[in-house]
């Protein structure tokens, strides 16, 4: 550890070089980086590639806000992961990604319960729109038998 | 941006985003049954994804974990009697908090397997699993009088014909899941003329046949009433002793017997209080047995000690009922005469359930959904008109 760095401390690079302060309790609530601070292969900056300063940073937020409110209200903690994983399509992929790679149980959780809420009750050209892009699937696939099987069981 | 490519930027899966199997995995498990319906629709990865064995349980085992956790309003399934038809059932899912109907079945028509006379009638629900059994008694003995049915996913499975040949007078069914080993078991006692001694066989629905059982019973008689309770792995029914005599009090001689689905394994429990003929019913209540009689509602807070047995709630006014069913809230429905009372347990208020669908009420349960008999079922197709003329 760097003698600039108070104790248990860790620094976070993100892919396009930015680099985050984080307390070590909040950044091991990713595993990956866990087993890196309890292997010791972890110096004083982590890289974390795939991910960018953007994405970083609410994954950053998320943890903390965990960290903090441990001994908060259920309810309190439930409303702020519904309003932090309301976000654009895009953004929701790039999160979901980086929480998977790095394995944050808590913010994947939340985010899958998300697309969940997005696609429930929904009819399956909804879904098609929401995850394949309708048109690129009537594209790639140009399969009618499909449709014909879907509209007589479902909808 | 053309129409196209804004397509093509929208979804989550197209070729530039495309999101992982397992958390695709964790997406689905989080939504239910219909949603996962339509989802099998998009497209043939998740057309076999859905019906993937380990998805299944997994599925399963999400929902009972987020149950548990939000303690989300549970559902009731009746089984209705129409207006117009005795022999004719519907079966309508209400909540129990709201008591408002939320979907409606309509049982797979039998007659094209060749049954025309059968009564079917709802013994058991274990997750999203209904169990139907045919009172018609005089059957031809080559058919099969247990009906698995799923009906949230519409498909239902007839179990084979069962080894015991002889027409039975009497029989007692119990149905439950069997969470170690991921399947769905029966169990049937046959009563025959001839013997007193009930012949046992049991059913799993990952071998898909009957296996009979050689039991250590004495001489006493099984009564299924309309359910038989899951508890702690077990299935019970209200029990009567022929061979102690009249003598003896009549706390000895009304038990409950318990089979353990697991280990198939008979045993006796007592009951906390005398009762009479056929007064009294078990009950599921939060993981533990109950029993309810009529004014008092006994809970076993410790399974099997029989001294655990505690007089959990007392009623206002004793209610005659037929059979009852007991909510993890304080919610008390039972069958009263021909109504169906709704009692609150913690306020002691109960009112009468009127007008459809609690009406002409045969049966009912708890009732959780699931994607059981996916795979193994045979699909049944619901005429919409058949729909509507129940409603009209």
């Amino acid at each position: 550890m760097s003698s600039s760095l108070e104790k248990n401390m860790l620094i976070l690079r993100s892919s396009d070089g930015e680099e985050f302060i984080v307390p070590e309790v909040v950044a091991v609530m990713s595993k990956a980086i866990k087993n890196m601070v309890e292997d010791e292969c972890a110096s004083n900056t982590i890289p974390v590639p795939n991910v960018d300063a953007n994405i970083l940073a609410m994954v950053i937020e998320f943890c903390k806000k965990h960290d903090e409110s441990e001994a908060e209200a259920a309810s309190d903690l439930k409303t702020f992961d519904s309003e932090f994983v309301n976000r654009g399509q895009e953004a929701l992929y790039d999160l979901i990604t980086a929480a998977n790679f790095r394995d944050v149980k808590e913010l994947l959780d939340a985010l899958c319960q998300n697309v969940a809420e997005m696609i429930k009750g929904k009819s399956v050209h909804h879904i098609r729109i929401q995850f394949l892009g309708y048109q690129l699937f009537e594209i790639l696939t140009s399969n009618f038998i499909w449709n014909i099987w879907c509209d007589r069981d479902f909808d | 941006m053309s129409g196209m490519q804004k397509y093509f930027k929208l979804g989550l899966m197209s070729a530039s985003m495309s999101l992982p199997m397992e958390i695709m995995l964790e997406i689905f498990a989080r939504l239910p049954v219909q949603t996962l319906g339509c989802c099998r629709c998009v497209c043939k990865s998740w057309h076999s994804l859905v019906a993937e064995p380990f998805f299944i349980n997994k599925h399963l085992l999400h929902r009972s974990i987020s149950d548990r956790d939000n303690g989300s309003s549970s559902h009731v399934i009746l089984q209705c009697g129409h207006r117009k038809s005795r022999s004719f059932f519907y079966y309508s899912l209400c909540c129990l908090e709201t008591l408002a109907e939320t979907k409606r079945y309509q049982f797979p028509d039998l007659t094209k397997y060749g049954k025309y006379f059968s009564r079917f009638r709802l013994v058991g629900s274990s997750n999203g699993l209904l169990c139907l059994l045919d009172l018609n008694i005089v059957l031809p003995d080559t058919f099969c009088d247990v009906v698995l049915w799923n009906p949230s996913i519409g498909k239902f499975k007839m179990l084979p014909t069962s080894q015991i040949e002889s027409r039975p007078v009497d029989k007692a069914l119990g149905f439950g899941f069997v969470p170690h080993i991921n399947d769905y078991k029966v169990v049937r006692l046959v009563y025959r003329l001839e013997s007193i001694q009930p012949e046992v066989e049991v059913y799993s629905l990952s071998t898909d046949s009957w296996r009979k059982m050689t039991t250590n019973f004495k001489d006493c008689r099984v009564f299924h009433p309309s359910s038989s309770p899951l508890v702690n792995g077990a299935v019970h029914w209200k029990a009567y002793n022929w061979g102690r005599g009249s003598e003896s009090s009549d706390r000895q001689q009304w038990f409950i017997m318990s089979f353990h689905m697991m280990d198939e394994i008979f045993q006796e429990i007592s009951l906390p209080v005398a009762i009479n003929f056929g007064a009294g019913s078990i009950l599921a209540f939060r993981d533990s047995l109950a029993f309810f009689t009529c004014s008092d509602i006994w809970v076993m807070t410790d399974y099997g000690v029989v001294d655990s047995w505690t007089k959990q709630y007392s009623l206002r006014d004793a209610i005659e009922f037929s059979f009852g069913l007991m909510s993890n809230g304080e919610v008390l429905l039972i069958k009263s005469n021909s109504n169906l009372v709704y009692y609150d347990l913690k306020i002691h208020e109960h009112r009468k359930l009127k007008g459809q669908p609690f009406a002409r009420v045969h049966g009912m349960f708890i009732y959780k959904e699931s994607l059981a008999l996916l795979n193994e079922g045979e699909a049944i197709n619901i005429q919409s008109d058949q729909v509507a003329e129940v409603r009209a």
